[in-house]
């Protein structure tokens, strides 16, 4: 009774706009008041809010960010562009092809989606629609590809649900990158089928020789090396997931200042502050669903559902497939950081108990955020998309349609293909 | 995931022209640049300490616990709760708007200044049972661990801080909205 009246709740701060730090938080302390009375509610929110956040391991959260913003205000988003546009301009829609390697490039060096979307939204989205491409499919490449950040390693999500679940944050990476390296492929495929169907809206396609080809890969090599630092160490286990971000940052802030003559250390106080806001965030959000989880664990209610599942008669398969489908409507209306913190310690026993994968179950979890970010109401990278390249919000969202299709039918074979994903880590 | 981005516009943390009490307004502002100044020094402080670390293990096998025990102490507390009322300020709170965008003139006024509230209840608690836990802390003569033997109250204070100044903040926005309903002049303003 009281976890379906505080439920209730919880739906209605977060329908009047609370934000959902708050939200998490105002519930989940006034459930603890009144299943545990005045001194359970003091006694955690006096420990709570420091606790969640005094954690060595949590430093990964605030580097990787740092990585993504060093480098997402940089001039590597217009070299992996040219160089990505000498190896793929020769396909239909070879610019908005190049704009898929760019945003897998920058991926492969940052963990933020909308720090992608931003920086490519800046440099990309305008030499698309310069060269002739219809301004619908420009955006909507360009904010759909900004979401392989979230797959690619490093992906903070992905950092943040190793975290939330005690996975290996290690393994996570790896079994991104084919899942990573698949949804590059499909939206090659997209936008190829996409130009086909529409030649009005994208240019003849152009050839590059093989010398101009490899002369480009010269400006792209910091940022290999970067990849293969941070990755490589943690997947060799050199290196702990802290000291991964650590590298990566540095590396990022060295680049930067190579890249950024000059305004080097405004650029670094920018990125300080839009990386201190994020963090904030997340971890405001972090705190909330502690709370709200402690609520939550005094109830019983978890036990409650796995017992529930237990007396189920349906195949475990089913189940899984009736959660991917809440996930992606959950995704179109809830913050994905939320939607992660708040279901995974509730659903993650569940799924395991049906004999499924934490890591496999991760990297689709994942894949639904990616939808999330580019589908109406809330997705995050049409909003940036649209904001910083000045076209209507509806422009972008219909741009995304081809992409959201793919991402679908990508989702559809991670789920009934479990190997795609784990055949890399086991 | 990242509310900042969004945002670059309204990084100043400036009131608005036109805005109810814009003197308090000003002043809160000030108080979250500068603690939002601090939170940008604790993360280059952060990189710092972990590239050290790092260097320490791989060059000399010798990993510094110092370094451990400040970052869990003071960066990671320092960069969250000293950005916290900043956030607000810009909006990066992350919130669901699917209704709240239909709401228009006094009628967002009204629940604004009930979300502030609420907010600001929540936040005005973390704030008192935070500061609770320093005296306690105080009290006994805890420190911060073995490596660091300064009063634990030295890092526990940063919660009260941070969540008072976003306390500060919602109350002034729920004041501000309170204003703006009362007086719709001062609401188009607000608006402009």
């Amino acid at each position: 009774m009281i976890v379906t009246g505080i439920l209730i709740l919880m739906a209605v701060l977060f329908l009047m706009g609370v934000p959902v730090a708050f939200t998490l938080g105002i519930s989940g302390a006034v459930g603890l008041w009144l299943v545990g009375g005045e001194g359970a509610l003091m006694g955690l929110m006096a420990t709570a809010p420091y606790r969640t956040t005094a954690s060595w391991l949590l430093t990964a959260i605030p580097l990787f960010v740092l990585m993504a913003e060093l480098l997402a205000s940089s001039r590597i988003t217009t070299l992996l562009f040219n160089t990505a546009n000498k190896w793929v301009a020769h396909f239909p829609g070879g610019l908005a092809i190049a704009g898929i390697f760019t945003a897998a490039g920058l991926g492969a060096v940052s963990g933020s989606s909308t720090a992608s979307t931003a920086a490519m939204s800046q440099s990309v989205t305008p030499e698309l629609i310069r060269h002739g491409y219809s301004p619908r499919l420009a955006v909507g490449t360009i904010a759909s590809a900004g979401t392989l950040a979230v797959m690619i390693p490093p992906s903070i999500i992905l950092v943040i649900y190793g975290i939330l679940t005690e996975s290996s944050i290690g393994l996570l990476f790896v079994a991104g990158i084919v899942p990573g390296l698949l949804s590059v492929l499909f939206y090659v495929a997209t936008v190829v089928i996409y130009v086909k169907r529409n030649p009005g809206e994208a240019p003849p396609a152009q050839r590059y020789g093989w010398g101009e080809r490899i002369a480009g890969l010269k400006d792209i090599w910091p940022m290999m090396i970067l990849f293969v630092l941070v990755i490589g160490g943690l997947y060799t286990g050199i290196v702990t997931v802290t000291e991964s971000a650590g590298i990566g940052a540095f590396g990022a802030l060295l680049l930067a200042i190579w890249f950024q003559r000059g305004r080097s250390f405004a650029a670094l106080w920018e990125a300080l502050r839009r990386t201190v806001a994020t963090v904030a965030m997340i971890f405001a959000i972090v705190i909330g669903a502690h709370i709200f989880g402690y609520f939550m664990t005094l109830t019983g209610a978890p036990q409650h559902l796995l017992h529930l599942v237990d007396t189920l008669d349906m195949e475990p398969w089913t189940i899984i497939l009736i959660l991917l489908v809440i996930y992606v409507i959950l995704g179109c209306f809830m913050d994905q950081l939320a939607i992660l913190v708040l279901t995974v310690p509730i659903v993650l026993p569940m799924v395991e108990r049906l004999g499924y994968d934490a890591i496999w179950f991760g990297i689709i979890l994942v894949k639904t955020v990616e939808i999330g970010l580019m589908t109406p109401p809330l997705g995050m990278n049409c909003f940036v998309a649209s904001a910083i390249s000045r076209l209507s919000i509806g422009e972008v969202f219909r741009g995304t349609i081809p992409f959201v299709i793919a991402e679908l039918v990508i989702l559809t074979l991670l789920a009934t293909v479990p190997g795609l994903v784990t055949w890399v880590i086991y | 995931m990242g509310p900042a981005d969004t945002h670059d516009g309204a990084a100043s943390g400036r009131p608005a022209p036109g805005r109810p009490l814009a003197g308090p307004d000003l002043w809160l502002g000030r108080a979250e640049r500068l603690l939002l100044g601090i939170a940008r020094i604790a993360l280059l402080i952060l990189l710092g300490m972990v590239v050290v670390q790092v260097t320490a293990r791989f060059a000399f096998n010798s990993p510094a616990g110092e370094i451990v025990a400040i970052t869990e102490a003071y960066i990671m507390p320092l960069m969250v709760f000293l950005a916290l009322a900043y956030v607000q300020t810009v909006d990066g709170h992350v919130r669901v708007i699917v209704l709240y965008r239909l709401a228009s003139g006094r009628a967002k006024h009204a629940l604004d200044a009930v979300i502030a509230l609420l907010s600001m209840g929540f936040w005005a608690l973390v704030a008192y049972t935070g500061w609770s836990e320093v005296v306690f802390a105080q009290s006994l003569g805890y420190e911060v661990s073995h490596e660091i033997r300064l009063p634990l109250a030295t890092a526990l204070i940063i919660v009260p801080v941070g969540a008072g100044a976003l306390s500060l903040r919602l109350l002034l926005s729920a004041v501000q909205d309170v204003l703006a309903l009362v007086s719709p002049a001062r609401a188009g303003d607000a608006h402009a």
